[in-house]
């Protein structure tokens, strides 16, 4: 930027410099860019209307050089009011022909004419609050009706109060002289050449701004793009404060938006660097920070106008800029960084602009046609090319790399979903390999199933025979008892029936003999005791007939059906069986034994067969517990009725079992009797069917040596 | 005749009443009866050994037929001087055992009831 003012200055220098050494020589003729009255001016500090005469004598003035900055007229500053006078005379050619003048300048002015006041810019005045620049360019009409030597006077202010930056090149006070008919394209062209460019640029660099901030919104890890943002933004507002200060009419707020700009400017040349050393990865080293340190240095030399020999605060920091741009993007590219080459071929456009625009601008300056020539303008062009495209083209390149990403995303995005497509393949692969082994698993678990199946089947064979076994047992223990008990009835049966036909012969007997003979009372006798027989006779049939069954009852599987039971019947019969069964095998043994039944006890139902074999079980328990007593021994079966329950007690008066044992009895298999002599699943048995199967309790209580009761415990619903 | 049956099955009574029903009507037997070896024991005390024979069944609860013939004939050797033991089982060692226990003769069940009058008569 600051090049293209640079240049832009020199330009003007050129032409300045082509003036000064003519003398003071009439107008004949004007170009169509006008005719700068930079020479022959006089000034003087203070305010005197005189000075404005055209008789006044300003032999003792000082000479003036009017069109530079106000920085360099330290006078004029500290006088804040002055006067400048100039000479101006026409040939034939231009009297009486409509001209027009344009100004440029900082300050208030007053224009006079030979002493008449022609033209006012602003209001002139010492006081700061009296007094009103105006800084803009206008076209004011002047005609010379002779050509005779006028004098051009000038009341000029500019106060103290009034804001500027040292390094500003606002003019002092610039006046030029143009044809009328040419006034209108000059001030055309100046336009367009700032508000023209400056828009353009401001519109151009506002789209790279918004272009990199939304790069840097879709990805926030590209720091690049945020500097990149960042300088276009700052060359944005470069560009756009540049246009605002060809806007202002005071002079305070134009040196403002300059300086303002001149800071923008300098910020975005920087960033251009930052944005670089991010693009290609390079570290912020001692390098970078001496950049900083060079450019902000340029800076601050530029703003406070420091001459420093050969000026190298105006290009040493930024060819420094440029051999560091080298540097890096050939460290880059030692690096195999493929964006290394970007900042070398954008500072080859660099530098064949520069080339084009330093050929351009001679010939320019040697062809002298003004400022208003094509050339300069592609000449200013050049230079704007030169001077950004480098962070164009690390825009440009920017937007390459995003679609080269963007490309190769797509195409990652087809390996990915080629291989994605592979994944499923060895997935499906892999789930049919799970499904073979998972049916071989099945297969196999199936088998073990069927085995423990089978194993388990075995099991309950083997447990249903050894119930079975269980239940001969005690058939066997019964039979005996059973023999003794059937027999008993049988003889009666025979005994009674053989003894009816006896009576029957004798009642036959007596009924042949002669009426008188007949002795009635004994027919009546022998008629009675028949039918008692034959009551006897029923009854020790129904007996033996009823134990048959219970034997029955007992070898049979047990149909699981509760049927209303007579208990205390169950248990009398139960008592005797087990007490015969005993004495059968063992002849010697002898017990007494004892039924106190509870007569309202009434039906209960209960699982007949189950129930009897639980008491068959207690009631042999307790006798083998006193079989060695020898008679002593006495095993009493007892029943009671309580609110809500029945109560059977199986008690025996006999050795009793030891607290170690104790616990195990429920236990299946567990038995004190020899080897074959007992299943161990008697007592087991007994309180599985009377928990399971009856939703009773069952529970002994025993001291050794004393004896041992069972108790029954029936819910009595 | 004084005989005394011990069985502690009480249709006994009525089987034997109606057996010997002429020789009790012609007054030639005369029978007591228990229903358990306890009940024996107290009769004969309470009878003074009135009678002169007892029949009793080996297999009863509590006190067994053999305990009572043993008791007899340890604490009253004397009297009575006939005792038959009867038994449903009749096997050998329950015979032997009677008879070593002082008892004079073994009869099995079913009776023969023409038999044991026999043995009746001829014994008194």
């Amino acid at each position: 930027m600051k090049h293209f003012y640079l240049l832009v200055i020199l330009i003007f220098s050129i032409e300045v410099q082509g003036q000064k050494q003519r003398k003071f020589t009439p107008l004949d003729s004007i170009p169509t860019y006008g005719y700068t009255l930079s020479n022959h001016w006089k000034w003087h500090a203070g305010d005197n209307p005189l000075w404005a005469k055209h008789d006044f004598n300003d032999s003792l003035w000082e000479k003036l050089q009017v069109a530079e900055s106000i920085e360099e007229f330290p006078e004029l500053r500290e006088a804040e009011i002055a006067w400048f006078r100039r000479p101006i005379q026409v040939t034939q050619n231009l009297v009486n022909q409509p001209l027009s003048i344009s100004v440029k300048q900082m300050g208030a002015s007053e224009i006079y004419l030979d002493g008449n006041l022609i033209h006012k810019l602003g209001v002139v005045s010492k006081n700061p609050e009296r007094e009103q620049t105006d800084v803009n360019t206008t076209a004011l009409p002047i005609v010379l009706s002779d050509t005779n030597k006028h004098i051009l006077a000038v009341r000029y202010s500019f106060t103290k109060e009034n804001f500027y930056y040292p390094g500003t090149n606002s003019e002092t006070f610039h006046l030029r002289i143009h044809n009328a008919k040419d006034i209108g394209e000059f001030l055309e062209d100046q336009t367009n050449r700032t508000a023209g460019f400056y828009y353009f640029f401001t519109g151009i660099f506002l789209l790279f701004a918004i272009l990199h901030f939304s790069f840097y919104a879709s990805n926030k890890t590209r720091k690049v793009s945020l500097s990149l943002g960042l300088t276009m933004l700052a060359l944005t507002l470069a560009f756009f404060l540049r246009s605002l200060e060809s806007y202002q009419q005071e002079i305070s707020s134009k040196e403002l938006y300059g300086l303002l700009s001149v800071i923008t400017t300098y910020s975005g040349v920087f960033l251009i660097n930052v944005s670089l050393y991010q693009y290609l990865n390079q570290k912020f080293g001692v390098i970078f920070y001496i950049q900083a340190f060079l450019v902000t240095g340029s800076m601050f030399s530029y703003i406070f106008n420091l001459n420093l020999p050969w000026s190298i605060d105006s290009w040493l920091p930024f060819l420094l800029l440029f051999i560091d741009f080298i540097r890096v993007s050939i460290l880059a590219d030692r690096r195999k960084d493929s964006n290394a080459k970007v900042p070398i071929y954008s500072l080859l456009v660099v530098a064949c602009c520069a080339i084009l625009a330093i050929i351009v601008l001679f010939i320019e300056g040697s062809t002298g046609n003004g400022t208003g020539s094509i050339i300069l303008n592609f000449g200013i062009v050049l230079i704007i090319i030169m001077f950004f495209s480098i962070p164009i083209g690390l825009s440009l390149s920017l937007v390459r790399e995003y679609t080269r990403t963007h490309q190769a995303l797509t195409k990652k995005l087809i390996e990915v979903e080629k291989l994605s497509a592979e994944n499923l393949a060895h997935e499906q692969e892999k789930q049919q390999i799970l499904a073979a082994q998972n049916e071989i698993l099945e297969k196999q678990v199936a088998e073990r199933t069927g085995e423990l199946a089978r194993s388990l089947e075995e099991l309950k064979a083997t447990q249903t025979q050894l119930i079975q076994s269980e239940k001969l047992a005690s058939l066997g223990e019964l039979t005996a008892g059973i023999a003794h008990e059937i027999q008993n009835p049988l003889n009666f049966v025979n005994n009674f029936s053989e003894l009816s036909k006896e009576l029957i012969e004798e009642l036959e007997e007596e009924r042949s003999k002669d009426k008188a003979k007949r002795d009635e009372s004994l027919e009546e006798e022998l008629l009675g005791d028949i039918a008692q027989n034959l009551e006897k006779i029923n009854h020790h049939g129904k007996r033996a007939s009823s134990i048959v069954k219970g034997m029955l009852e007992h070898s049979r599987a047990s149909t699981g059906k509760k049927e209303p039971t007579d208990v205390n019947a169950l248990a009398e019969e139960y008592l005797r069986l087990a007490y015969h069964g005993i004495r059968a095998k063992d002849k010697s043994f002898n017990a007494d034994f004892k039924a106190n039944l509870d007569a309202s006890v009434l039906k209960v139902p209960l699982i007949t067969q189950d129930f009897g074999r639980v008491l068959l079980n207690l009631i042999n328990n307790a006798f083998y517990a006193v079989k060695d007593m020898q008679g002593k021994g006495l095993v009493v079966v007892s029943t009671r009725k309580s609110d809500n329950e029945i109560e059977i007690r199986v008690s025996d008066n006999g050795t009793g079992i030891p607290e170690h044992i104790k616990a195990k009895i429920f236990q299946p298999f567990f038995t004190t009797k020899p080897t074959g002599q007992g299943t161990g699943l008697g007592l087991s048995l007994a309180y599985d069917i009377i928990t399971k199967g009856h939703g009773g309790t069952l529970e002994v209580e025993t001291k050794e040596r004393e004896g041992t009761t069972f108790i029954i415990k029936l819910p009595y619903l | 005749m004084k005989i005394l049956v011990v069985d502690d099955e009480e249709d006994v009574r009525t089987l034997f009443q109606q057996r010997f029903r002429r020789e009790i009507r012609a007054g030639e037997f005369d029978f007591a009866f228990s229903g358990s070896g306890e009940e024996a024991l107290t009769y004969l005390e309470g009878q003074d050994s009135e009678a002169v024979l007892i029949l009793s069944d080996i297999n009863m609860p509590g006190m067994s037929g053999l305990e009572l013939l043993k008791q007899i004939r340890t604490t009253s050797p004397t009297a009575p001087p006939i005792i038959m033991m009867i038994t449903a089982y009749g096997d050998e060692e329950s015979h032997s055992q009677a008879l070593k226990l002082g008892a004079n003769d073994f009869l099995t069940k079913p009776l023969d009831f023409g038999e044991l009058k026999q043995k009746l008569i001829s014994s008194i």
